[in-house]
């Protein structure tokens, strides 16, 4: 909400009818004018081109070849390698482990920071330690989080089976099992991205206006629907934000899977970026793994595109 | 009996210095009731003390003579217009009216009817169904008082309502808030740090400085009598004329440069005091009258009237406002004149010392 805005009285002098351009100076001013946009854009021209738009390129270029070991092209053929994609039974597997994953992961993720903002944007004695705790996994690498979590999935001396056995349960080999693989990186995830979710979600918190929520005290809301007709409608654009960045995130996916499990066990938590990283780097299919790389770069855009369209309708801009 | 009651009320958050110490105020129903001072003075702490958006370090607020400092905001039934109008953004115009009714669980077509009345009174019926956003700086400070309408409540809260409009529309929404209130019968305590908006609006008001409240009376005997320097130098503009003297018999010399001779004022028995003279009551002297000779130092012209800024001694300048338009150059002589009657005098401290010399008679007539 900004302040009433005065009107301004134009101090732009009208041009002289001397001044008047032929139509050849002005089409001049023009690509003057355009060269002179394009120098600004320069630096970011060369890193996107060099970093995004060549692989892209490469990408598109790879996927409709055969290539060698070193990922020469050796043979054109076409769309084959699509074709064969989609009769694999392997690649829809891949794709039902990647959307399960992203199911398990993205709202949990988004409403458990939510709700650790919500305790941490409270007024009391000491908050601030509770906020460093809980926005610390952010200074976390993918790495060092799996070593952690790693150890604590140990199926004999993790603390995760110590606990089970403790209240009597009995100790499951939460990586090595293939019904539980997917769901114990889904956890080791979700608890990786909370840090910067909660951060994000905690400054939303602490943009919006307090005398809002006076004003709802002074009416008699109650906490919840204070929650319902102030908090979330406020935040929704933070909220919109957390989501769309941790769908691309989680349908992007590689380090925890390559540290915990390896794809493993039995495909169970193959999800598609590992397994573009099998095709090119373990079995050296170039062209087949750059035709999976296209296909989850379509399936990204469609779903951040309909997040926006519809999605977005229930954001409230400030 | 009251119908609400501040008794001892202090407010601390931890410092050396209270940011509200010792207010002791009862304010009537239907009252117009204004905490005035300057920024940072502890006047917006009040109105949340009232409204129960802070807890009292100590004393007690009361409501309808019941000790009210446990109850909830929304059991002290009451409104509260905000500086920002705390407008829901996401929100239309009925739907911010209608919120407060909905939390207090109104019966739906009587929402509607309320929310109608209020639009109505306040001009607002064509933007029902914009969004804040889309509505100018004095619609938007219209929807903040229609949510105090239609609330009925019977106290009214404002903090400072009107100070991000510009000067034009403040002046007309002072007296629009003045009618309305009127109309509707409110209760309303205004927080503002505009003493002319004091002056315009107040039935009383109570002067605050540094948490400490100053004086509480009608913005007349306020600006006639003022307790102290703080009040004097507060509530006018140009702001009264204050210097410091040395009592003589018979005389003033002030800042041990300037004597002046008061024949007909019994003098204060102190021997250093503060003396204080509007500036309306600064005259020019006629030919023969007895009159003291000043240097003009700065001169403004407002059209109706002419503030005139002379160098009374050493590094002590004084205002003086004639109606009219006088034209007087920088550096020219001129004489002055004035009613001894109308000397205030402050001990050192800056307290007020002897009677009130106001002429009450004259005050009166013009109402």
């Amino acid at each position: 909400m900004g302040s009433p805005m005065n009107e301004r009285v134009s101090t732009v002098p009208s041009p002289a009818p001397w001044s008047v351009r032929t139509k050849r100076e002005a089409r001049q001013a023009a690509i003057k004018s355009w060269l002179e946009g394009m120098v600004y854009l320069c630096p970011s021209l060369l890193l996107f081109g060099v970093f995004l738009f060549y692989p892209l390129g490469r990408t598109m270029y790879l996927s409709v070849f055969h290539t060698d070991y070193q990922g020469h092209p050796t043979e054109f053929v076409g769309l084959a390698h699509f074709v064969a994609l989609l009769q694999d039974a392997s690649f829809w597997h891949s794709l039902k482990a990647t959307v399960l994953f992203a199911a398990l992961t993205v709202p949990t993720t988004v409403a458990v920071s939510f709700g650790l903002a919500l305790l941490a944007h409270e007024t009391r004695k000491g908050i601030g330690i509770f906020r460093t705790i809980f926005a610390s996994t952010m200074g976390m690498s993918v790495g060092v989080a799996s070593v952690i979590w790693m150890f604590m999935y140990n199926p004999a001396i993790g603390i995760i089976n110590r606990l089970v056995s403790a209240i009597g349960g009995t100790p499951v080999s939460w990586l090595l099992d293939q019904d539980t693989a997917l769901y114990a990186v889904a956890a080791a995830t979700i608890w990786m991205n909370i840090g910067l979710t909660f951060l994000l979600l905690l400054a939303g918190l602490q943009n919006i206006d307090p005398s809002l929520y006076e004003s709802a005290r002074i009416a008699g809301m109650s906490y919840w629907r204070q929650l319902w007709t102030v908090t979330v409608p406020l935040l929704s654009p933070t909220l919109f934000f957390v989501t769309t960045v941790s769908l691309i995130q989680a349908l992007q996916t590689f380090g925890q899977i390559d540290f915990l499990t390896k794809g493993g066990p039995v495909e169970a938590t193959n999800v598609f970026v590992y397994a573009i990283y099998r095709e090119a780097f373990v079995n050296y299919q170039f062209g087949s793994a750059s035709a999976q790389a296209l296909v989850l770069f379509l399936i990204i855009a469609i779903v951040t595109f309909l997040q926006f369209r519809f999605a977005e309708r229930k954001v409230h801009y400030q | 009996m009251a119908f609400l009651e501040l008794v001892e009320v202090t407010k601390s958050y931890g410092g050396k210095k209270s940011a509200v110490e010792n207010v002791n105020v009862a304010i009537e129903s239907g009252e117009f009731f204004v905490l005035v001072g300057p920024s940072g003075c502890g006047k917006s702490t009040i109105l949340r003390l009232i409204a129960g958006l802070e807890p009292l370090t100590s004393g007690y607020v009361l409501i309808d003579g019941q000790v009210a400092n446990d109850w909830p905001p929304h059991a002290r039934r009451l409104s509260m217009v905000f500086q920002n109008y705390a407008l829901y953004p996401h929100l239309t115009v009925e739907q911010n009216m209608r919120i407060v009714l909905q939390a207090q669980k109104v019966p739906k077509e009587e929402q509607v009817k309320r929310c109608m009345e209020a639009a109505e009174l306040l001009g607002l019926t064509d933007v029902l169904h914009r969004k804040p956003r889309e509505l100018s700086g004095g619609q938007r400070q219209r929807v903040a008082l229609g949510r105090a309408i239609v609330a009925q409540t019977p106290l009214c809260l404002m903090d400072e309502p009107l100070s991000n409009l510009d000067a034009k529309l403040r002046a007309k929404m002072r007296s629009e808030l003045r009618r309305l209130q009127r109309q509707l019968g409110m209760t309303v305590i205004y927080v503002t740090h505009d003493q002319t908006e004091a002056m315009t609006m107040a039935d009383r008001m109570m002067i605050l400085h540094d948490g400490r409240p100053q004086q509480i009376g009608s913005p007349l005997d306020v600006y006639n009598s003022p307790d102290n320097t703080f009040v004097a130098s507060f509530i006018g503009t140009p702001p009264m004329n204050l210097a410091e003297a040395h009592v003589l018999n018979h005389s003033l010399l002030l800042q041990n440069e300037r004597p002046i001779r008061l024949l007909r004022r019994s003098l204060p028995k102190a021997e250093r005091v503060i003396v204080g003279l509007r500036p309306e009551h600064i005259e020019p002297a006629e030919s023969g009258e007895e009159s003291m000779a000043v240097k003009v130092s700065h001169v403004e012209w407002l059209g109706n009237e002419t503030l005139v800024t002379f160098e009374l001694a050493k590094n002590l300048y004084w205002t003086a406002r004639w109606n009219g338009q006088w034209r007087i150059r920088l550096g020219e002589v001129v004489p002055l004149t004035f009613d001894e009657q109308d000397f205030l005098f402050f001990d050192a401290s800056g307290k007020r010392i002897g009677a009130p010399s106001i002429k009450r008679e004259e005050v009166w007539v013009h109402q």
